[in-house]
């Protein structure tokens, strides 16, 4: 496919540091037409060099900091984590950095701890009290989305200049307020069906209390992914340039619609397995291990639908949201493949069972490396040096007013 | 000297410098470029294998650093990584991590959170444990359970006799004795069957059934004692606490790669916790009964019976296992039960009556 064409032609780590030595030897600017000129015009494919073994090590010490120190440290583990991923992503170059200050995520995450936690408290000894603090999430989530939103930006660094993020937070209530619908309509179905299913009311009630909160699900999911998106990608800047995004609505319907479909055809993929296998199940069920098998198995015809489907969704979804991202003379290209991304969940799945957790960092990079490598940044016209040389000055936010705000806040999301 | 190259944070052109740390004092040079800074008063990125270093200045400057031999003249400038970085960069401190992570894992599952459990059950205010308890009642009276069929003599005669007991250990456990008869499933099965139950606000609920299965009172009171038990150590708001516990750490570890994985941890350990209640409960009925010199072989044999009825509705269910109801998939999850074994809780009981 294309991207195996700009694989060959994206230039390696060496490669680039030789090029870089011949380029400080010319006496000459780079923002001009060097010989470089010719290379940066061509497409540059993302570059993911981190590896699971270093990640590993990492990861590690920042759990056992983190149950150490009852939490507190998970913000500063946070912070290394980010700064690994982003330093080990390259594109024309030159890599990422994250600046995040590890204490305004902890002041983040106690605000989340504390909310989640009453919610969880009360929703066991007084429910009243849980469904206030419940409307009360719902209510700031929006204005929490966008602080964090903005924070991630604002820490997020290229050639040593700043992203922002500059939506407002009655965009994102106007925006996101399908969230917190979607929420009251998942809450809807699951007390409907609790209580028609208690009281023994007639089938034709309880098929209109559960398909129609279904019908408002379904068609209520993509348009609020699309809304995010557009939210996050079209209030984003790289210094002073703009992202653009433009991705029609209907592509998010067909990307969904096409997962229910694969849900449903896997089901029946599942059905029929469970009938073939059936009389093997009630066999294994008299041994011993009847208990291990009841897992493994529903495990397996569970697991097999459902990560196809979320392989696909992941997959689908980055390509459609970066195939139609643009910033200021510059596209993006992702070539993200289900049947990869699939191997590489199912792989990943199995070892972090078998490992009992503790393969999660390696499968981490596995993935972020597939899903990084998979895009590539296009020139448009002129070649890269110019466009980004030329347009990305940012007299404003160097230091960056944005960061060191003190309402800033980070949520996990 | 080594090269690096140089972002001015107003653009994203690259400016090509060489870069020398001289006497802690950072020198670059570049077209057009010629910066000095003290080591000190940059911001160095942790060092990674793969990634360039990052020299953030103060005034939003940046330098990337690809080549190697940049470590080497930290070093000879006494430049110090922090402890933890040097910590993830070594392989055999990072196993030590693992390892010591799993000891931390398996002790604070062991003995941590129960202590934790049990300290913060005993300092909690009553009336909540009173308003956990008055819900799980309400919630038992509308799904599994409906008013005794027990006459009032009989429930007289059985609430004198266990007011009579003495408690062991000079305790003087609130409760209040409560009868009930199962509520019969839709396939005809008892809900609840011969069963006893302790709720966190002192309240211990006795079925008829267990009441005529065991025929015996002293069996009838050697399950009271046990219940007794599990309101005195306050094992039902323990048990909530230290499953809530497990399920935020085992969330923590794997919960955002799959949280129906996640379960499955989640509710093996609370069994296991579950078993260690129903020990220690049995030990106090075994206190109990010794110290009113009461036989203690009778709560055995019921538990006998019980284990037999148990076996009896497997059996007669056995053939329609296939089709996979809820109730038969409950039967065949005893290996994973929240009690011990029957052949172990008989033996302790009757070798407690045998020292007697």
């Amino acid at each position: 496919m294309a991207d195996m064409a700009i694989e060959a032609k994206a230039p390696s780590y060496n490669e680039e540091n030789i090029r870089l030595q011949k380029q400080a030897q010319a006496p000459r600017s780079l923002a001009s037409s060097s010989p470089a000129a010719s290379e940066t015009s061509d497409p540059q494919q993302f570059e993911f060099t981190g590896t699971g073994g270093e990640y590993f090590r990492i990861w590690i010490v920042n759990v056992l900091l983190t149950i150490a120190t009852l939490g507190i440290y998970s913000a500063w583990a946070k912070a290394r984590r980010l700064q690994y991923f982003y330093r080990n992503t390259r594109v024309a170059g030159a890599i990422f950095d994250y600046r995040g200050n590890p204490k305004a995520i902890l002041k983040g995450r106690i605000l989340a701890l504390g909310l989640l936690a009453s919610y969880k408290l009360t929703f066991d000894f007084y429910k009243p009290a849980a469904i206030g603090i419940a409307l009360i999430l719902i209510v700031i989530m929006p204005w929490l989305l966008a602080r964090a939103f903005r924070f991630k930006m604002a820490n997020s660094t290229y050639r040593g200049v700043r992203f922002h993020f500059r939506g407002t937070v009655a965009q994102a209530y106007k925006m996101l307020i399908l969230f917190p619908v979607l929420f009251a309509v998942t809450g809807l179905l699951i007390w409907s069906l609790v209580t028609s299913f208690a009281n023994r009311q007639s089938i034709a009630l309880i098929l209109t209390a559960v398909i129609l909160p279904m019908i408002v699900i379904f068609t209520a999911i993509p348009l609020a992914h699309y809304l995010l998106k557009r939210y996050q990608h079209d209030n984003a800047y790289f210094g002073h340039m703009p992202f653009f995004f433009d991705a029609p609505k209907r592509e998010f319907f067909k990307t969904y619609g096409k997962a229910i479909g694969y849900m449903i055809v896997g089901s029946m993929a599942v059905g029929i397995f469970a009938a073939v296998t059936g009389k093997l199940y009630t066999l294994a069920m008299e041994t011993s291990f009847a208990w291990l098998f009841e897992i493994l198995y529903g495990l397996l015809t569970a697991y097999l639908g459902y990560l196809f489907v979320m392989a696909y969704l992941e997959g689908t979804i980055q390509n459609l949201v970066w195939n139609h991202t643009t910033i200021a003379g510059m596209r993006f290209e992702s070539a993200v493949q289900t049947k990869q991304l699939l191997a590489i969940h199912a792989s990943n799945l199995a070892l972090i069972t078998l490992t009992l957790g503790f393969y999660k960092p390696f499968a981490a990079v596995k993935r972020m490396k597939y899903r990084i490598e998979s895009v590539t940044l296009v020139p448009l016209a002129d070649d890269l040096e110019t466009i980004l040389a030329d347009q990305a000055n940012d007299h404003a936010g160097a230091i960056g007013q944005e960061a060191g705000d003190l309402f800033d806040i980070d949520i996990a999301i | 000297m080594i090269d690096a190259i140089y972002f001015d944070g107003l653009s994203t052109r690259r400016n090509p410098v060489t870069l020398i740390i001289h006497k802690r004092v950072i020198v670059m040079r570049g077209e057009g470029i010629r910066r000095n800074a003290r080591l000190s008063q940059v911001n160095i990125s942790e060092r990674l294998e793969h990634a360039p270093r990052i020299l953030r200045f103060a005034d939003g400057a940046t330098v990337e650093i690809a080549d190697r031999r940049f470590e080497k003249m930290l070093r000879a400038n006494r430049y110090r990584e922090s402890t933890v970085v040097k910590w993830q960069q070594n392989w055999p401190f990072s196993l030590l991590a693992l390892i010591t992570l799993v000891v931390v894992l398996i002790g604070a599952y062991q003995w941590g959170l129960p202590w934790a459990a049990d300290e913060i059950a005993q300092h909690l205010p009553p009336s909540l444990e009173q308003k956990l308890g008055d819900e799980s009642l309400v919630q038992l009276d509308k799904h599994l359970m409906q008013p005794s069929n027990l006459s009032v003599e009989a429930q007289a005669r059985l609430k004198n006799s266990f007011a009579r007991m003495k408690q062991p250990h000079g305790d003087k456990t609130h409760y209040r004795l409560e009868f009930r008869s199962s509520k019969i499933g839709r396939d005809g099965r008892a809900l609840l069957g011969p069963n006893a139950l302790a709720l966190p606000n002192g309240v211990i609920v006795m079925t008829d059934e267990l009441v005529t299965l065991a025929g015996d009172d002293h069996a009838v009171l050697g399950v009271l004692s046990h219940e007794l038990g599990h309101v005195r150590h306050h094992h039902s708001t323990r048990r909530l606490l230290q499953g809530m516990g497990v399920g935020v750490v085992i969330n923590f570890l794997i919960g955002d790669v799959s949280s129906a994985l996640a379960t499955i941890p989640t509710f093996l350990l609370d069994q296991s916790y579950s078993r260690d209640f129903e020990r220690e409960s049995d030990q106090y009925a075994i206190d109990m009964m010794r110290k009113n010199g009461l036989p203690l072989s009778p709560m055995a044999e019921l538990f006998a019976m019980m284990g037999d009825e148990r076996e009896r509705r497997d059996d007669r269910v056995k053939p329609r296992r296939s089709t996979k109801s809820k109730k038969t998939r409950a039967a065949s999850m005893d290996y994973l039960s929240s009690h011990p074994s029957d052949e172990e809780r008989i033996a302790t009981l009757r070798a407690a009556d045998g020292k007697r």
